[in-house]
């Protein structure tokens, strides 16, 4: 039997994008400059990540105009918050060791996820 | 921090927490958008009901103060919560049902001089005319201290 690790979505695993995807699952619709306050990045990193999901198609952008000002509101695709409720479901498996015997005698490095 | 940081299930879980903390911070602000109307609403329908010439007119600029102070809201909100999202719409449908209760009890059912009974009555429809917004209130805000 694999280790649940094997099972995290890479593209959910970084740390910005699973802010950011934390942050969608909880919304119903959120907008740019609340996540980039929120988490605390720069314009550009955001979009950067944002692009990701969006060509995962985790994350749908919607473009609109207040006045001249233009305003970005990001929501996740159904396919967005499936895939986001796998990798919660895999972590909380990770940290309650629900996974056999791969576990033993190495906890600490069975729980860093990455590398 | 950057996308080669190692990142631990513990540390994935707990950035989870806190950015969904974050979105509930944000969503209280809704409860007491509700409480706010909700407060403004029932003493609008008292003052309506039970007041005089003078103070129902204050009362309905009240309203109106109050009816764009909620538009002016909406449209600064940077999140939107699921719940919010969700109740909005059945809130706003009942809302407005209520209000129209409220008018056609006022316009068509109690007398000019209405008796002690008529005034519990009055107490009951202002109440029951802004029950929703309490629901709204009470619904997000249970939902945004839910851990």
């Amino acid at each position: 039997m694999s280790h649940p690790r094997h099972g995290l979505d890479d593209i959910i695993h970084a740390p910005v994008r699973l802010s950011i995807m934390a942050m969608l699952a909880a919304t119903e619709t959120v907008e740019f400059r609340f996540l980039k306050d929120t988490i605390e990045v720069s314009d550009s990193l955001l979009s950067k990540h944002i692009l990701t999901l969006e060509n995962a198609g985790y994350v749908r952008v919607t473009k609109v105009f207040v006045g001249k000002r233009p305003r970005t509101w990001l929501a996740l695709t159904d396919e967005g918050r499936d895939a986001f409720r796998t990798y919660t479901a895999t972590l909380r498996q990770i940290t309650e060791g629900l996974h056999a015997p791969a576990t033993e005698g190495s906890a600490h490095d069975e729980s860093s996820t990455k590398g | 921090m950057s996308d080669h940081d190692r990142m631990s299930a513990e540390a994935a879980l707990r950035e989870m927490d806190r950015a969904q903390d974050a979105v509930r911070q944000s969503s209280k602000w809704g409860a007491r958008f509700y409480v706010g109307m909700w407060l403004g609403v029932t003493v609008f329908w008292l003052i309506t009901f039970l007041g005089t010439d003078t103070a129902r007119n204050y009362a309905m600029l009240g309203l109106l103060a109050l009816s764009v102070a909620g538009m002016v809201y909406i449209s600064r909100q940077r999140a939107y919560n699921r719940l919010q999202f969700r109740l909005s719409s059945p809130i706003a449908a009942t809302f407005v049902g209520a209000t129209v209760l409220g008018a056609l009890y006022n316009g068509l059912l109690r007398p000019q001089q209405p008796g002690p009974l008529w005034l519990v009555a009055d107490v009951l429809v202002a109440l029951a005319a802004s029950a929703p917004l309490l629901y709204g209130a009470l619904r997000i805000h249970r939902a945004a201290g839910d851990r």
